[in-house]
């Protein structure tokens, strides 16, 4: 999936350089120049060419009249400003990419326009107020206030000379991300700095499709993490492109970009063979190791290593993984000498492995702390994208057309984006593509992608949030219905409509119920630092979803694991949902084990509840 | 010095110390930073290949370059008065009658040289006058060069001014002790 990369588009909020005049601003033309900037203010008309601009730049006033002349007077303008931010922040299906970054000056020169203010200062400049330079009102502080409360994945650089000591912890309080000054000789090296750093940009090779803020966010903390040379967390549902995350976390390590990225995906191999794919072995050292091997580690020395689904590695894998991780040292299997290392790893996961290196349930904690050390980056699953729909709907229909034999180029339907809209996807972008592919392998020929050449396979409409409880009714419902059901007989059902419909019915609740828990578990989940996805938490949904206020944890998890028999009938939709599935487990698990967890989990959850 | 006249004396000496600084503003953040600094570097980037301008852009980043022969003498002219506005002894104003006049001369100059030393005007002040000096010879040597654009001695000037805006601003702002 390639897309036209296009250098990051920043917003320039001040007076000086913003402020519109009769010919060229030469003001903000010099700025433009020295920080290697594009003006595209207006379309963009300027006559020089800057061969690699860092970034393209739309310059606004903050004030009006955007063009002011001799007796006009200039106010500073809140509401207009907030006004062209958003503009460029929302609303933006298939056109360009959010603002990646805002520059803004603090010191807004306001009052009337004379002849001697514009020959002192430059063409339609006022003369200043009393306000104007007192650090308590700057402008600025007032517009970062309000862009931090409206917009706070917005980054803002301040772009003033004014002296730090009076603005740098107020603007820092405020949500500022770093000062630039505007005289200074790398200001430019500076700010392309920080838009690496900072910035709010799409993935400039394409892989990676989409211009959603959830998505740039995952991107800009992957370039963050890729900086370092710690290892990296990468967290996500299947199908949110944790691979993909990994290459780009590769190009952008400065370090390692040119060395090797080895890819291992613990999913698919059985735990024996796993230590000898990661580490190698001795000929001899088991049956079927008739040669040497070097194994994945040394394969990627100088490089990285990216190990997928890192929550199924067995023990003995995590104790080797961690004395690698530890001593920067491997030893293959059957051998006995170790050999030096430099490798960088990342490893992705979209089990709770916190949750079970915190209760040890086979994953360790001090490796849990090494894998993570350089950061952990979260993918969010398709439906917090949901702005990244027509993109990625193009990007995988052209690539569809690709794969499949003599297929037409079609258009899109727009009720197509709408029905793809209302599905779950938990198998998420994966899943979006397979269903893609089949849709265009069904119907080579046509000329529009219409919702009918759909299958949706197993996905299920979107569950909406509950939006307020009312817990009688639910009570009588889900415990009566559920009563009846376990102890209905289907043999013994006297009326005839029923019979041969039974099944059906059974099905039906079954896919609602399962629809009710998740939709609960969602509305119930409860984002944190750690995992800003939100943590599932079993007692509050099962609490939510039978309207009571005391339920214990066994209660909760029993209500999880009944809700499963009783849904025996589509016992595949619950096995492969990535939600209901993981929380069967984790109930049978806990019931195994008794009490102690059990209170743990009450404790938790009651902290978070 | 009564009450009344003390707090007349601090008015003016007030008034006169924001007029100073406004013009320090008007002088390293109005016209340094916003306005000479950019066309600096922009020529710089010009020269440097990395962009292509049109006669008539870099006739006028030129233009503003040469702004220097104008202003650039304010910043001297800014430490020049920098004694006389922020020291204490505009503060301290007439001293009463009944004090012989040796010691009121006394205490003025006890005052004003605290001042200095725990300030380090006089520091200060000379690097603002250094710095003016280094600006106003890599300009002098960048003008010499044109037309052809010398890059080297741009970045002289651009680090000078940078020095000069830093100590200009670093300078106490407020009239006291």
């Amino acid at each position: 999936m390639k897309a036209l990369a296009a250098p990051p588009r920043i917003l320039v909020i001040d007076d000086v350089y913003g402020r519109r005049v009769r010919g060229v601003n030469d003001d903000r033309l010099a700025l433009c120049l020295q920080l290697q900037l594009e003006d595209v203010t207006d379309g963009g008309s300027s006559d020089v060419t800057v061969r690699q601009p860092i970034a393209e730049a739309v310059f606004c006033r903050g004030q009006r009249p955007v063009f002011a002349t001799v007796g006009d007077i200039v106010e500073n303008d809140l509401a207009g400003t907030l006004d062209l931010i958003d503009s460029g922040w929302h609303g933006r299906p298939f056109s360009s990419a959010p603002w990646a970054l805002v520059l803004l000056d603090l010191r807004f020169r306001s009052g009337r326009v004379t002849a001697e203010s514009e020959a002192r200062f430059g063409e339609g400049s006022p003369e200043g107020s009393e306000d104007d330079s007192s650090a308590s009102t700057f402008f600025g502080l007032r517009l970062l206030e309000e862009i931090q409360r409206r917009y706070p994945q917005l980054p803002v650089v301040v772009l003033s000379d004014a002296p730090r000591e009076t603005v740098s912890q107020r603007s820092t309080s405020l949500g500022a991300v770093a000062f630039l000054s505007k005289g200074h000789a790398f200001a430019s090296e500076k700010l392309a700095e920080y838009l690496r750093h900072h910035a709010l940009i799409p993935d400039p090779a394409g892989e990676i499709v989409g211009n959603s803020i959830s998505l740039l966010v995952a991107l800009r903390n992957a370039r963050r993490a890729a900086v370092g040379s710690e290892s990296v967390l990468i967290r996500g549902e299947t199908g949110t492109g944790k691979e993909l995350l990994a290459r780009y976390v590769h190009r952008n390590d400065p370090a390692r970009a040119s060395g090797p990225l080895v890819i291992v995906d613990s999913g698919t191999l059985t735990p024996e063979l796993y230590a000898s794919e990661l580490f190698g072995h001795m000929r001899g050292s088991f049956t079927s190791a008739f040669s040497d091997r070097q194994g994945s580690i040394v394969e990627a020395n100088h490089g990285i290593l990216f190990l997928d689904e890192i929550g199924n590695i067995n023990h003995a894998v995590q104790r080797g993984l961690l004395r690698v991780l530890q001593e920067k040292q491997v030893r293959p299997v059957g051998g006995s000498r170790s050999r030096e290392i430099d490798v960088r790893f990342i490893f992705a996961t979209n089990e709770d492995i916190e949750t079970r290196a915190a209760l040890e349930d086979g994953f360790r904690l001090d490796l849990l702390e090494r894998i993570r050390q350089g950061g952990t980056v979260v993918l969010p699953p398709l439906r917090e994208r949901l702005d990244d729909l027509p993109a990625l709907t193009e990007a995988l229909l052209r690539e569809a057309e690709r794969l499949t034999p003599r297929a037409t180029r079609r258009r899109i339907d727009p009720r197509v984006l709408d029905a793809i809209a209302e599905h779950s996807w938990p198998g998420n972008v994966r899943q979006l593509r397979s269903s893609m592919i089949a849709a265009v392998r069904a119907r080579p020929d046509v000329e529009h992608l219409d919702p009918v050449h759909f299958d949706f396979p197993g996905t299920e409409a979107r569950p909406a949030v509950p939006a307020r409880v009312d817990a009688e009714v639910r009570r009588a419902d889900i415990e009566e219905i559920i009563g009846l059901i376990e102890s209905a007989d289907p043999a013994a059902c006297a009326t005839r409509q029923l019979v041969g419909s039974y099944a059906e019915l059974e099905t039906a609740f079954a896919r609602l119920s399962m629809k009710y828990l998740r939709a609960c578990l969602n509305a119930t989940r409860k984002p944190s630092v750690r995992n800003p996805a939100g943590e599932v938490l079993v007692q509050p949904a099962v609490k939510l979803m039978l309207g009571e206020t005391n339920v214990s944890a066994s209660r909760a998890y029993d209500f999880v694991i009944r809700l499963r028999n009783l849904s025996a009938i589509v016992a595949g939709e619950w096995d492969s949902d990535d939600l209901l599935q993981p929380l069967f487990e984790r109930a049978r698990r806990q019931r195994r084990t008794g009490r102690r967890h059990l209170r743990a989990d009450e404790e938790r959850e009651t902290r978070h509840g | 010095m009564s009450p009344g006249l003390h707090a007349a004396a601090h008015d003016q000496a007030d008034v006169v110390a924001h007029a100073w600084r406004q013009r320090v503003a008007e002088f390293t953040h109005d016209w340094l930073q916003n306005r000479f600094l950019p066309r600096v570097h922009g020529l710089i980037a010009v020269s440097g290949g990395s962009i292509d301008a049109p006669p008539a852009v870099l006739e006028s980043l030129i233009s503003g370059v040469r702004e220097w022969e104008r202003r650039g003498v304010e910043a001297l002219l800014l430490a020049d008065e920098y004694c006389d506005t922020m020291s204490p002894l505009r503060a301290i104003g007439e001293l009463a009658p009944a004090v012989p006049l040796d010691v009121a001369e006394y205490l003025r100059w006890t005052a004003c040289e605290l001042w200095r030393t725990r300030h380090r005007v006089k520091a200060r002040l000379d690097a603002v006058r250094a710095a003016h000096v280094e600006a106003q010879r890599s300009f002098a040597l960048w003008k010499e060069m044109l037309p052809r654009e010398d890059a080297a001695a741009l970045r002289v000037l651009a680090g000078a001014c940078e020095v000069l805006n830093g100590s200009l601003t670093l300078l106490p702002a407020s009239v006291g002790l």
